[in-house]
């Protein structure tokens, strides 16, 4: 076999095995032992809570949120912590004491200087669901926000699970990898065919 | 000129290839290439933000890359030094290696291409699957910080290319394989055990010159000081006396590598000088 033809086919064949390791990897199941919780709030018109989930994450936890609620919501997650959020506001909306009503407005003012840490964000809805992994060790807060002029019933459900790689990434990788490295192969299997096929009619010869 | 310099090179590329076919037989870097993709998975830890997000960026991406080389460092160990050991000690005993010197190639080539492949070849699955494994399981910490994930892959590498060195001096003087690998993989873990007694002595006699002097030939002991502000494990608790600076580990880092150009010199020297078949 020819020589660019022969490394072609053993990087396919590297290839093919690094996708059957993610592929494997993909599979493993994430573990059910992390911390989970269930919490039904109300939400005043005109404030918001990001007391629901506060949680540092690495890149090896999923948590995965589920938020109802009667009244459309608007649902942000965002990767700092409540603390953060809190003593921001406070210290941007003067001393007068109105951060502890949680109004809309402050947060607003805060989500608009700190754009880049919102992961992800849903609004005017009633039903949240959402799974977050992070790509870094970051805080991952979870704000529910109420701009309706009525109170929102809301019901929390969030669960946070270990797990070796994200799978939905490991897998995608080792959808592409597999078929490039088979098809990188081919020369190779085409050849090992070959040989194959010549060996009897070879061993037919010696033994005459 | 040109007809010259395509004269060298074809004998060069031949012996890389033959080398190349003999180190990695089917299905042998398959197997590697296997390994290392699940071990950059499956080892990963971020000890290093076990202290929340205020960890520095630089030491998640010393912990995260330092926790891959345990399993994964040791299999790409016993590659080198089955291909050293094994792939020059069966050619200098079946007199392989005397066919080389007929070819018109200086002695030097003959051994670069056999390095190459054994050494060379090797490291970049490792190197490679490792930094990409790592990058898809957190592209911020590995992206931004490729530079610390490289310098902490440098220092955990000399160790390996020392021994390596070593077994290539064993096997061009003893002209056989086996025991050089044997010896190889001895001197790998003696000095993983001298570590070990050198940071005990260093954490509770608090004289860390036998630490400083093991760093030339291990520079992950000073890069995980660094990180880390202690020696490695839970015994081995911070010594006043010595708190490496960066420059420092850079500095060890550099030292070490010339320990290993030096063997792996001298090496070059006696396979083409003194070397008689």
């Amino acid at each position: 076999m020819n020589r660019w033809l022969a490394l072609t086919s053993r990087i396919g064949t590297s290839l093919t095995a690094i996708g059957l390791a993610l592929l494997l990897i993909s599979l493993l199941p994430s573990s059910s032992s992390g911390s989970s919780s269930q919490i039904g709030t109300q939400i005043q018109a005109g404030t918001y809570t990001a007391n629901l989930f506060d949680q540092i994450m690495s890149p090896q936890q999923s948590a995965t949120l589920t938020v109802t609620s009667d009244t459309p919501i608007d649902v942000y997650l965002v990767e700092v912590s409540s603390s953060f959020l809190y003593q921001w506001i406070y210290s941007h909306s003067g001393t007068d004491g109105k951060y502890y009503s949680n109004n809309v407005t402050y947060l607003k003012s805060f989500l608009g200087n700190f754009t880049q840490s919102i992961a992800y964000s849903q609004k005017a809805t009633l039903s949240f669901n959402y799974q977050y992994t992070s790509t870094k060790i970051t805080n991952a807060t979870l704000i529910i926000s109420n701009p309706s002029s009525s109170p929102a019933n809301v019901q929390t459900n969030w669960k946070v699970s270990q797990q070796v790689a994200p799978a939905s990434r490991v897998a995608a990788l080792a959808d592409w990898s597999i078929p490039v490295g088979l098809v990188l192969a081919i020369p190779w299997f085409i050849d090992l065919y070959q040989r194959r096929i010549r060996k009897p009619t070879t061993g037919a010869n010696v033994a005459a | 000129m040109a007809k010259i310099q395509k004269g060298r090179g074809r004998p060069f590329v031949e012996l890389f290839a033959s080398a190349l076919n003999e180190d990695y037989r089917f299905p042998l870097l398959e197997i590697f290439c296997f390994l290392y993709a699940i071990g950059a998975f499956i080892f990963a830890g971020f000890r290093f933000g076990l202290g929340g997000p205020s960890a520095s960026g630089n030491a998640v991406a010393y912990g995260l890359t330092s926790s891959l080389l345990g399993f994964p460092l040791f299999i790409f160990v016993v590659l080198i030094l089955k291909n050293v050991a094994f792939g020059l000690g069966n050619d200098l005993e079946k007199g392989i290696v005397q066919t080389f010197f007929s070819y018109p190639i200086k002695r030097r080539w003959i051994l670069s291409a056999k390095l190459l492949s054994a050494v060379g070849v090797g490291l970049v699955p490792f190197v490679g699957i490792l930094t990409a494994g790592m990058y898809v399981l957190a592209p911020d910490v590995v992206g931004p910080y490729i530079g610390i994930v490289l310098l902490t892959f440098a220092t955990n590498l000399s160790e390996p290319l020392l021994v390596a060195g070593i077994v290539l001096l064993v096997t061009l003087l003893l002209k056989r394989g086996a025991l050089a690998l044997v010896l190889g993989i001895v001197t790998y873990f003696a000095l993983a055990i001298v570590q070990g007694i050198v940071s005990v002595i260093a954490a509770f006699t608090n004289n860390v010159t036998g630490l400083q002097i093991l760093s030339l030939i291990s520079p992950s002991l000073i890069e995980g000081r660094y990180f880390s502000e202690q020696s490695t494990g839970p015994f081995f608790g911070p010594t006043t006396s010595w708190s490496p600076t960066f420059t420092d580990v850079l500095s060890y880092t550099a030292g070490s590598y010339i320990i290993v150009a030096i063997v792996f010199l001298l090496g070059y020297m006696y396979f083409s000088r003194r070397l008689n078949l």
